[in-house]
């Protein structure tokens, strides 16, 4: 079973997405801060991480950067409500960027594909 | 001696020794008469009033046979006195006294009673007034010089214009009210200040005209402040009557290097100049000649000791002796006058500044409103980005859930309308989002090179379905050759997109839409036209603003993110209409640089 961490410091959307993606067969786990997410990923091993760019203490392309030279490989999907952040080339070190939507299905599609790679 | 009770029987107490010597100590002339109105008195001090040493001899002269008092009307004020009991006074009577000097008197009559209350004669006290009634007369000649410069200015108040200010200055100068030469002329320094050279000139050039206009001034009976308005008001008339005269100044030109000029000294003195037999000097022969005269009074005009002109006045038709009072008062008036050109010349140069000052200040007020916009602008993307990003994260999640929950509710349930509702408002919610960032100021474009034709047709194709709908014919007219462009086509796209909608939108019975693409000089064009229900001029000019709508569903972002995506593209976006006959927005994009070289 492939295992899927999201960051997000909004626990109702952690919330969707442990349902939504549980319902897809992924072992989800949530965390709401980036330096938790650092945390978790030094211990435990994730096939995609789902990540939230505007969040209190360290934002999500700071995690992303400190991610990807823990992680090397590790494909990670940005997903925020801000359209802006895709032109700041802090962005460009993520596999996809996704703007929040309450369509899924999308999401799901590129985690799909990412996983298979 | 002075027992005037002699006279009449009854008992009387004489004027004392005291009361005479009380009397020749006032210093006013004095003399009393007795009852039959002989003068039985007179003190010392009336010989000075009188200017006379004869007066003793008047002792015993009755004054109701004396020559002089009957020709003065005294006779009768001395009778009534005898008669009412009543003193009375009189002023400023004039004599002329023995040595040939006028004089101005004042008398103040009392009559003197018995112990009876019956007249036994009457005291008279004559103090000479002459100084007295010379300086109320120059001080009466003060208050109308200063009530003429004060008309004078008051008129000159009114305007700014030089040529209205020298004909206000002329005509105070000429006319009966003000000092009432017969001629005044104005000369001016030229630019180069070589020489005076004549400007205007006021009053007849001749008797016959002289004795019609002081007719028709006397029979208006004008003050002057009414000439002086008159004269600021009616000017072509008054153009018209001074022709003689305007002719004669035209003539005048004085060389300021002359050597024997009098007005070139009266410029080098900067000094008025009374110009008579007296005076000792004489007109240059050649002025006479234009002038008609010899006489003349002569003022500089000066400002900020600069002598800038000079005004000559003359009483050529009357003949009369130039005053040298006149003269003095003329460079009064010249000095108003110089004030009042000089700050004409100045606001001359001020009005430049001004509207120098305004042109800039326009632009300024231009650009200010532009800035605002923009700020204005600005500040709603910044705010609504803001909102649209905080608003995002609940509607995924409420969207998101709806949708998970929908997945598993079979269709008979009576929730699943009710989610199906919550899932689509917020879809619903999440476009106009979509719209709202998308024209987010940090809104990036990315241009490659591209063909317009490609990216219209594309935009097009999106809205194939809704054309078919709405049975639109579309008629393409695209140039073949049409040079490529640096665009970022997707957002372009979108662009287009929203103009496309718009025209769509103004046909809801069907019609003709037109889209042409071609070159011209440095650009590449796209029009766009419907024959939809057009657009009213106050909306028209509104349509590119943000929130600017005219349809309930939309959110009036659409041709404001189409006209920033096109700004972003240095292109320019315009629309025309027509009511009921449509629509046509105009499109243009710079070429890239090569084309522009080829």
């Amino acid at each position: 079973m492939h295992k899927i961490l999201v960051v997000d410091d909004e626990p109702n959307m952690l919330e969707l997405y442990l349902k939504e993606l549980g319902e897809e067969g992924y072992e989800v786990k949530t965390v709401c801060c980036g330096e938790e997410a650092l945390k978790v990923a030094q211990t435990e091993k994730f096939d995609l991480v789902i990540l939230d760019i505007k969040m209190d203490k360290m934002d999500g392309l700071s995690t992303l950067s400190e991610l990807k030279k823990l992680k090397k490989g590790i494909p990670v999907i940005l997903n925020s409500a801000y359209t802006t952040y895709k032109s700041d080339f802090h962005s460009w070190l993520a596999d996809s960027y996704m703007v929040k939507s309450s369509n899924l299905s999308e999401l799901k599609n590129k985690i799909g594909d990412l996983i298979k790679v | 001696m002075l027992n005037l009770a002699k006279n009449r029987d009854v008992p009387y107490e004489p004027i004392t020794k005291d009361s005479i010597v009380f009397l020749k100590d006032i210093p006013v002339g004095i003399f009393i008469t007795d009852s039959e109105g002989k003068i039985c008195y007179l003190n010392h001090f009336l010989n000075r009033v009188l200017k006379s040493d004869v007066i003793q001899e008047y002792l015993g002269v009755n004054i109701f046979d004396n020559e002089m008092i009957r020709a003065l009307g005294l006779d009768f004020e001395f009778r009534k006195t005898f008669e009412s009991h009543k003193g009375f006074s009189k002023e400023k009577i004039p004599y002329r006294a023995s040595d040939g000097s006028s004089l101005f008197l004042s008398l103040k009559v009392n009559p003197l009673k018995d112990k009876e209350e019956k007249i036994c004669g009457i005291i008279c006290l004559v103090e000479d007034q002459t100084e007295k009634v010379n300086l109320e007369c120059d001080l009466k000649e003060r208050v109308n010089q200063l009530s003429i410069i004060n008309e004078v200015s008051n008129v000159l108040s009114t305007t700014l214009r030089t040529e209205k200010i020298i004909k206000i200055i002329l005509t105070g100068v000429t006319a009966g009210e003000g000092l009432g030469f017969n001629r005044a002329f104005l000369l001016l320094k030229d630019e180069k200040g070589d020489e005076l050279q004549g400007k205007m000139a006021v009053g007849p050039s001749s008797l016959e005209e002289a004795n019609h206009i002081w007719k028709i001034l006397s029979e208006k009976n004008q003050s002057l402040k009414e000439i002086l308005s008159y004269c600021s008001d009616a000017e072509d008339e008054q153009k018209e009557k001074n022709k003689g005269v305007n002719r004669i100044v035209k003539d005048l030109r004085i060389p300021l290097d002359a050597k024997d000029n009098v007005v070139v000294e009266v410029i080098n003195g900067r000094k008025s100049l009374n110009l008579n037999d007296d005076s000792g000097k004489s007109l240059d022969p050649g002025l006479v000649e234009i002038l008609g005269t010899k006489d003349l009074a002569v003022a500089p005009l000066i400002c900020e000791e600069k002598v800038f002109g000079v005004i000559l006045a003359d009483n050529f038709i009357t003949k009369e002796r130039i005053k040298d009072e006149d003269v003095k008062f003329l460079q009064v008036l010249a000095n108003q006058a110089s004030r009042a050109i000089e700050n004409s010349r100045l606001y001359g140069r001020l009005a430049f500044q001004v509207e120098k000052l305004e042109g800039a200040n326009k632009s300024l007020e231009e650009n200010t409103k532009k800035m605002l916009k923009i700020e204005r602008f600005s500040t709603i993307g910044q705010v609504t980005s803001q909102v649209a990003h905080q608003l995002r994260n609940p509607l995924t999640i409420i969207g998101g859930f709806a949708n998970s929950i929908l997945k598993k509710t079979d269709g008979e349930n009576p929730n699943y309308k009710y989610l199906k509702i919550i899932s689509e408002e917020s879809e619903r919610a999440e476009k106009i989002l979509d719209q709202i960032q998308n024209y987010s100021p940090s809104l990036l474009v990315n241009p490659k090179k591209q063909n317009l034709n490609k990216t219209v047709e594309n935009a097009l194709r999106k809205l194939e379905d809704q054309i078919c709908l709405e049975k639109i014919e579309v008629e393409k007219d695209f140039q073949k050759d049409l040079p490529d462009l640096d665009l970022d086509s997707e957002q372009f796209e979108r662009a287009l997109l929203n103009v496309f909608k718009n025209a769509i939108l103004a046909m809801p019975q069907g019609g003709k839409l037109t889209v042409r693409t071609f070159s011209e000089s440095h650009w590449v064009k796209l029009k766009i036209a419907d024959s939809g229900v057009g657009i009213s001029p106050e909306v028209l000019l509104r349509i590119f603003d943000p929130f600017f709508t005219t349809r309930a569903k939309s959110n009036g972002l659409g041709l404001t993110l189409s006209q920033e995506i096109i700004k972003r593209h240095n292109g320019e976006i315009e629309a025309k209409s027509q009511k009921d006959k449509g629509s046509v927005f105009t499109i243009q994009l710079p070429l890239r640089k090569e084309e522009k070289n080829a």
